[in-house]
C-alpha cells in the first residue's frame, strides 16, 4: 500500500536555502493512494515531476512536506540507515536504462537483491525466470542480451526478494513497440500474481492503461483519469 | 570545419581537464627524467673529452710489459722501445704520462694531474703548421684554477713520491681546462730526476696494425688503451645505470600516458561520433586529434626538460662527488646547458606519445567506422600467459649468457616485460578464482570481486607501471641494501686495528719508528704493481702484502676459499686475490699465477678470492715476505709502496700527541668507527641519486594507479547509485569499491614481489660482475620490501578512499541517473 498526503517538493535553485523557502515547487500537496496488490501508472509531460515523485517515494530523495507512508513505513521519517533498509526488503524498482550489474550473469544479477535482502528463495527466483522466459539464459552475460532480456532481467531482480511496493520509471523507454508490450505484460502480470504493489511512470498510454488506477501528473499534483479517457 | 572542431576540443578538454592533465603531467616526468641524466651524463662526458684533449689523441694501445720477462719494463726499456719505434718511423707514437700529485704553490698544497707528454711528437703529430701547439717544450701551461693562485714571482713545486722539486720553468700558460692540471713536457719532466716509470706510452694512428705487428716482433706486451683508462670508459657503468634508471621511469611514465590516452579516448569518443555524424571525414577527426596529443606532448616535455635542467644543476655537486668516490674520476659538471639536446627530448615525447595514441586512436578510427573493436576474450589471457613465459625464458638466457653490460641491461628490461605479460594473466585468473570462491558469500563481495576484473581491464596500463615501478623499486632496493650490507660486514671484518694512518711511505716508517718504541704494535702495507703470468695471459695487478697471522686471515671476507687455502699462503704457497681480479681474467681457486723473481719464476696458488668493494683496481695479496723477494730489494719495495698502517691501540689521546711530536697532521689518522663511518657515508652517498630516481618513479607510478582508479570510479559512479537504490549502504558500497581497488593493487604488488627479487638477482649477480666485477651474497631485508609495498597500498587506499567518501557524499538522487 502506498499513501501520500500533501507532499511538497521543492526545487533546489541556485541557492539551496531561498529554494527550500521561495524555489518552484515541483510537487505540491501531493495526495495519493494505492491498496496492497494494485497498480498505478503516472503519466504526464517532460519535466512535471514523475521520476521526482519515484526518488521521494522509494527514498531516494527527501520531501519539504508531507508524509509518505510505502508499505507501513513512514518513511518521510526515516533517517539514512532505516531508509537503506527499507529500500532492500521492501521495494524494487526498475529503471529505464535497466542498471543491471555487467560483470554478474543473468542469475546473479536476479538473486542480487534477495541475497542482500537475507531472503534467497531459489524457487521463487526459478519461478521468476520462468515467467519472464529468461530461464535458459541464467548463465549468460547480461550484456550479451538483448534489450528486451535485459529488461526483464531487471524486473525479476525488483521483485526477486519479494518486495510489498515495485517502482518502475519508464521500464519500457528504451524498447520497440512489440517488446514494450511483451514486458509491460509480464511486468503487470507478475506484480499482480505476488500482490505487489506496482506504481509505474510511463509516456505511453498503451502501458498506462494495463494498470488498475491511471494517473496525470500536472502542476505539481496528479489527476486520476477515467477510464474512457485512459483508453482514448 | 577545423575551427569548429578544435573549439569543440578545446571545450570538452576545459570541461574534462583530468586526462589531459594527467596526459600533460606524465609526459613531464618523463621528460625531466630523461633530460636531468642526458644533461649530467652529457656534461660529465664533455668533460672526460676535455680531459683527454688535454692530449689531442685518441689512445689506441699502451704498453703493459713484455712477452718474455715478466717484470714490469724499466725506465731505461721504455726509452729505448720509445727510440726504436720512433725510428722505425711511427711518428704517431708519443710518450705520455699521467701522475696524480701535490702541487705546492707559495706553500698551499694542491692535489693535482700532471700530464707530462712528448711535446715535439705532439706537435709534428697534430700539425705540422703549427709546431708544439701547446708551446710545452717552453712552457707550462696550468688549468684555469691554478692560473688565478699565480703571479710572476710565485714559487710552484711538485711533490711526487716525498720528492719535492722546483718547476724552473718562469713562463706559465693557462688552459681551458677547469680542472686542477698541470701540463708539461715529458723529457723536461724527466730531468726532474724524479723516480718514475713512465706508465704509458699511447699510440694514436691508423697504422695501428703495422705497429702491433711491430711490437709483436719485439715481442712487447700491449693491452688496448681506451677499454681500462679512459674516464668515458670507466664510469660507463655508473652513466649507464643512471640511464637505465631514467629510461625505467620513462617507460612508467608513458605506461601513465598511455592509461591517460585511454580515458582520454574514452571521453571524447561520445563527441567524434557526433562529428562523424554530422559528415566530418573520419582521417579529418584523427589528424586533429594527433595535432592535439602532439601540442599536449609539447607542453609536457617544454615544461619537463625546466624540471630536468633544473634537478641537473641540483644533482650536478653530488654527481661530482659520487664519481671522485667510486671512480676516482674527477669531473667538474660545470657546463650544464646542452642546448642541442633538448630537441630530440622534445622530439621523443612527442614521438612517443603519437605511438602511445596509435592504438587508441585506431580503435576509435574503428568506432568512427561502425566496425566494432575486438574485445578481450580467454584467448588474450592465455597469450599473456604464453608471452609472459616466453619473455622470462628470454631472460633466462640473458641471465646464463649476457657478457655486456647492454645485453644485461636488455635481460632487466625482458623480465619486467615478462612481469607485465604475468600480471595480465593474473588478474582474470586470481580474480575468476576469487569470484568462484566467493559465490557462496554475500552478494556484494560476489559483486566486489566481480567488478575488480572490470577495473582491472580498465586501469591495466596504469597497474603495469605500477608493477614495473614496484618492481624496480624492489629490486633496487634490494640490491643496494645487500650491497650495503655486504660492505658493513666485509668492513667491519677487514678493519681489524683500532686506528688506521694513511700517507706517504716516509710519513709512515717515521710513525712506525716512534710507536714501535712506544710498544705499539703496528702492521703496515705495503703495495707494487706488478705484472702476473696465467695460462690465459699475463696482467698487471697491484700487489699488496698482508700479514699472515690468524688474526688478520680472519678479517680477510672472502668469497671462496680452499680447503687448506690459509695454510699455502702462511706458507708462503699462495696468494688471494679479489673478486675485481678473477672476473676480469677468468680466474678461480686452484689456478697458478706466475711472477719473475731474480732469474727464476715463482708459481703461486690462488687459495682465496676476497671481496674487495668499491675499488675499480685487481689485487693480488701475498705475505710481505713473498711480496719482497718479487721485487729487486727491499729500498725499492719502500720508496714505492706503503700506503696505510694499522695501529693496535685505542689511546687516541696519545696518538696524536706522537704525530704533534713527529710534526704531521692529525687529518690522515682514522679511528675504526670513524673510517666506517666515512667510508659508509660514501657508499650512501653514491647511491642516492638513483634512490632518488626510484622513489619519483614508484609515486609517480602510484598516483597514476590512483588517477586511473578515481577516473574510473568516476565513470562507474551509476552502478554505484543503482547499487544504493536497491539498499545497499553507504558504507557497504565504500569499503566495496576501495576492496576492489585494493585487489588490484595487492595483486600488482604481489607479483610485483617475486619479479622485483628476480630482478635483485639480476643486479647482484649479473649488473655488479659485468659492470664491477664483484659480487656478494643476496640479502632480502623483508621488512622493507613489505614497508614500500604496504607504503604504496596505504597511498592508494587513502586516497581512493578520500575521494570515494567524496563522491558517495552528496545526495543519493544525483547519483542515480534513472534515465538517460
Amino acid at each position: 500500500m502506498i499513501e501520500v498526503r500533501n507532499l511538497v517538493k521543492n526545487i533546489a535553485s541556485s541557492h539551496r536555502q531561498n529554494a527550500q523557502k521561495n524555489g518552484i515547487a515541483i510537487i505540491d500537496n501531493l495526495e495519493l493512494l494505492i491498496e496492497q496488490g494494485q497498480s498505478a501508472s503516472v503519466q504526464g509531460a517532460s519535466g512535471c515531476g514523475k521520476t521526482t515523485l519515484l526518488h521521494l517515494l522509494s527514498g531516494l530523495d527527501h520531501p519539504c512536506a508531507g508524509t509518505l507512508i510505502v508499505a507501513k513505513h513512514a518513511i518521510h521519517n526515516y533517517d539514512e540507515t532505516r531508509l537503506d533498509y527499507f529500500r532492500r526488503h521492501t521495494i524494487g524498482i526498475v529503471f529505464q536504462q535497466f542498471h543491471l550489474l555487467e560483470s554478474l550473469n543473468v542469475e546473479d544479477n536476479i538473486a542480487f537483491t534477495a541475497r542482500l535482502a537475507g531472503n534467497l528463495d531459489p524457487h521463487h527466483i526459478n519461478n521468476l525466470m520462468q515467467q519472464l522466459g529468461i530461464a535458459d539464459m541464467r548463465n549468460q552475460r547480461v550484456t550479451k542480451l538483448s534489450g528486451g532480456e535485459q529488461q526483464r532481467v531487471a524486473i525479476a531482480r525488483a521483485l526477486a526478494h519479494k518486495p510489498r511496493v515495485v517502482f518502475a520509471d519508464e521500464p519500457t523507454g528504451n524498447l520497440d513497440e512489440h517488446t514494450s508490450s511483451a514486458v509491460s505484460e509480464l511486468l503487470f502480470s507478475t506484480c499482480r500474481a505476488l500482490n505487489t504493489t506496482l506504481l509505474l511512470v510511463t509516456h505511453s498510454n498503451d502501458v498506462a492503461a494495463l494498470a488498475d488506477d491511471a494517473y496525470h501528473m500536472t502542476s505539481g499534483q496528479l489527476t486520476k483519469i477515467t477510464p474512457s479517457l485512459q483508453k482514448s | 570545419m577545423y575551427s569548429v572542431i578544435l573549439k569543440a576540443s578545446a571545450g570538452h578538454a576545459k570541461q574534462h581537464p583530468w586526462p589531459v592533465l594527467w596526459l600533460i603531467l606524465a609526459v613531464t616526468a618523463a621528460a625531466a627524467g630523461l633530460s636531468a641524466v642526458l644533461i649530467l651524463n652529457n656534461a660529465a662526458l664533455q668533460d672526460y673529452q676535455r680531459q683527454s684533449s688535454l692530449i689531442p689523441l685518441h689512445a689506441d694501445l699502451k704498453v703493459a710489459g713484455t712477452i718474455n720477462s715478466v717484470e714490469p719494463m724499466t725506465v731505461a726499456q721504455h726509452r729505448a722501445f720509445y727510440s726504436q719505434i720512433r725510428a722505425a718511423g711511427f711518428r704517431e707514437v708519443v710518450a705520455f704520462q699521467r701522475e696524480n700529485t701535490q702541487l705546492t704553490v707559495n706553500g698551499d698544497a694542491l692535489e693535482v694531474t700532471v700530464y707530462a707528454v712528448d711535446a715535439a711528437a705532439l706537435a709534428s703529430l697534430v700539425s705540422d703548421a703549427v709546431p708544439d701547439p701547446l708551446g710545452l717544450v717552453s712552457v707550462i701551461a696550468v688549468s684555469q684554477d691554478i692560473a688565478a693562485r699565480l703571479s710572476a714571482d710565485t714559487a710552484i713545486a711538485l711533490t711526487i713520491n716525498d720528492q719535492t722539486v722546483s718547476l724552473p720553468w718562469v713562463s706559465l700558460a693557462s688552459t681551458q681546462d677547469s680542472h686542477a692540471t698541470v701540463l708539461l713536457d715529458l723529457h723536461a719532466f724527466a730531468q726532474l730526476n724524479i723516480a718514475l716509470q713512465p706508465n704509458y706510452v699511447v699510440f694514436a694512428t691508423e697504422y695501428k696494425r703495422d705497429i702491433v705487428a711491430f711490437l709483436a716482433d719485439r715481442q712487447l706486451q700491449y693491452t688496448p688503451y681506451t677499454a681500462e683508462d679512459s674516464p668515458i670508459a670507466i664510469t660507463r657503468s655508473f652513466h649507464m645505470s643512471l640511464l637505465a634508471m631514467s629510461l625505467v621511469m620513462f617507460l612508467v611514465c608513458f605506461f601513465i600516458v598511455i592509461n591517460a590516452l585511454n580515458l582520454f579516448m574514452a571521453g571524447r569518443s561520445r563527441m567524434l561520433k557526433i562529428f562523424r555524424q554530422m559528415g566530418i571525414p573520419r582521417t579529418v577527426i584523427v589528424r586533429l586529434l594527433q595535432v592535439e596529443l602532439a601540442l599536449y606532448a609539447l607542453i609536457g616535455a617544454v615544461i619537463g626538460i625546466f624540471l630536468g635542467q633544473l634537478t641537473a644543476f641540483l644533482l650536478a655537486p653530488s654527481i661530482a662527488t659520487t664519481l671522485n668516490n667510486l671512480f676516482g674520476v674527477p669531473v667538474s659538471l660545470g657546463e650544464l646547458l646542452h642546448f642541442p639536446i633538448y630537441v630530440p627530448i622534445i622530439a621523443i615525447c612527442i614521438l612517443a606519445t603519437l605511438i602511445s595514441a596509435s592504438v587508441p586512436i585506431k580503435r576509435l578510427a574503428s568506432q568512427l567506422s561502425h566496425i566494432t573493436p575486438s574485445t578481450e576474450s580467454s584467448l588474450a589471457v592465455s597469450k599473456a600467459l604464453f608471452f609472459s613465459l616466453l619473455l622470462a625464458g628470454i631472460a633466462l638466457i640473458g641471465i646464463l649468457f649476457a657478457g655486456q653490460l647492454s645485453m644485461v641491461f636488455a635481460t632487466v628490461a625482458m623480465l619486467l616485460l615478462s612481469g607485465v605479460a604475468c600480471l595480465y594473466w593474473l588478474y582474470p585468473t586470481i580474480i575468476r578464482l576469487l569470484v568462484n570462491v566467493s559465490h557462496r558469500t554475500g552478494p556484494l563481495i560476489h559483486w566486489t570481486f566481480s567488478h575488480a576484473n572490470v577495473i582491472a581491464v580498465h586501469s591495466r596500463l596504469a597497474c603495469a607501471a605500477f608493477f614495473i615501478a614496484l618492481a624496480t623499486h624492489i629490486g633496487m632496493t634490494t640490491m643496494v641494501d645487500s650491497f650495503r650490507s655486504a660492505t658493513e660486514d666485509w668492513l667491519q671484518h677487514r678493519l681489524i686495528a683500532e686506528h688506521y694512518y694513511y700517507g706517504d711511505t716516509g710519513a709512515l716508517l717515521t710513525v712506525k719508528e716512534r710507536l714501535d718504541n712506544e710498544g705499539i704494535r703496528t702492521q703496515e702495507r705495503y703495495q707494487m704493481n706488478l705484472y702476473w703470468q696465467h695460462e690465459n695471459g699475463g696482467f698487471a695487478a697491484q700487489t699488496y702484502s698482508y700479514p699472515a697471522t690468524t688474526e688478520y686471515l680472519n678479517g680477510l671476507k672472502v668469497e671462496k676459499l680452499l680447503p687448506d687455502g690459509l695454510n699455502q699462503f702462511r706458507a708462503h704457497r699462495g696468494l688471494f686475490i679479489n673478486q675485481q681480479l678473477a672476473y676480469r681474467h677468468g680466474l678461480d681457486v686452484g689456478d697458478t699465477l706466475s711472477i719473475a723473481v731474480a732469474d727464476k719464476t715463482m708459481d703461486l696458488t690462488v687459495v682465496g678470492i676476497h671481496y674487495d668493494f668499491g675499488n675499480p683496481d685487481t689485487q693480488v695479496l701475498l705475505p710481505l715476505n713473498l711480496l719482497l723477494q718479487t721485487t729487486w730489494t727491499y729500498e725499492q719495495a719502500m720508496s714505492q709502496a706503503v700506503r696505510v698502517m694499522a695501529i693496535h691501540t685505542q689511546d687516541n689521546i696519545a696518538l696524536k700527541q706522537y704525530l704533534d711530536e713527529l710534526g704531521l697532521s692529525h687529518e690522515r689518522l682514522y679511528s675504526r668507527a670513524r673510517l666506517l663511518e666515512v667510508s659508509l657515508a660514501a657508499f650512501d652517498q653514491t647511491f642516492v641519486i638513483t634512490d632518488a630516481l626510484n622513489l619519483v618513479t614508484l609515486l609517480v607510478a602510484v598516483f597514476s594507479l590512483i588517477t586511473s582508479i578515481l577516473l574510473i570510479t568516476n565513470q562507474t559512479q551509476n552502478i554505484s547509485g543503482v547499487l544504493r537504490s536497491i539498499g545497499v549502504t553507504r558504507m557497504q558500497l565504500i569499503a566495496s569499491l576501495i576492496g576492489q581497488y585494493l585487489i588490484i593493487a595487492l595483486i600488482t604488488a604481489l607479483c610485483a614481489l617475486p619479479f622485483g627479487l628476480a630482478l635483485a638477482y639480476v643486479l647482484v649477480k649479473k649488473v655488479n660482475v659485468v659492470a664491477f666485477q664483484w659480487m656478494f651474497p643476496l640479502t632480502v631485508d623483508w621488512l622493507a620490501i613489505l614497508f614500500a609495498m604496504v607504503t604504496s597500498l596505504v597511498i592508494i587506499s587513502l586516497f581512493t578512499s578520500a575521494s570515494i567518501l567524496l563522491s558517495q557524499s552528496g545526495s543519493l538522487k544525483e547519483q542515480i541517473q534513472c534515465r538517460e
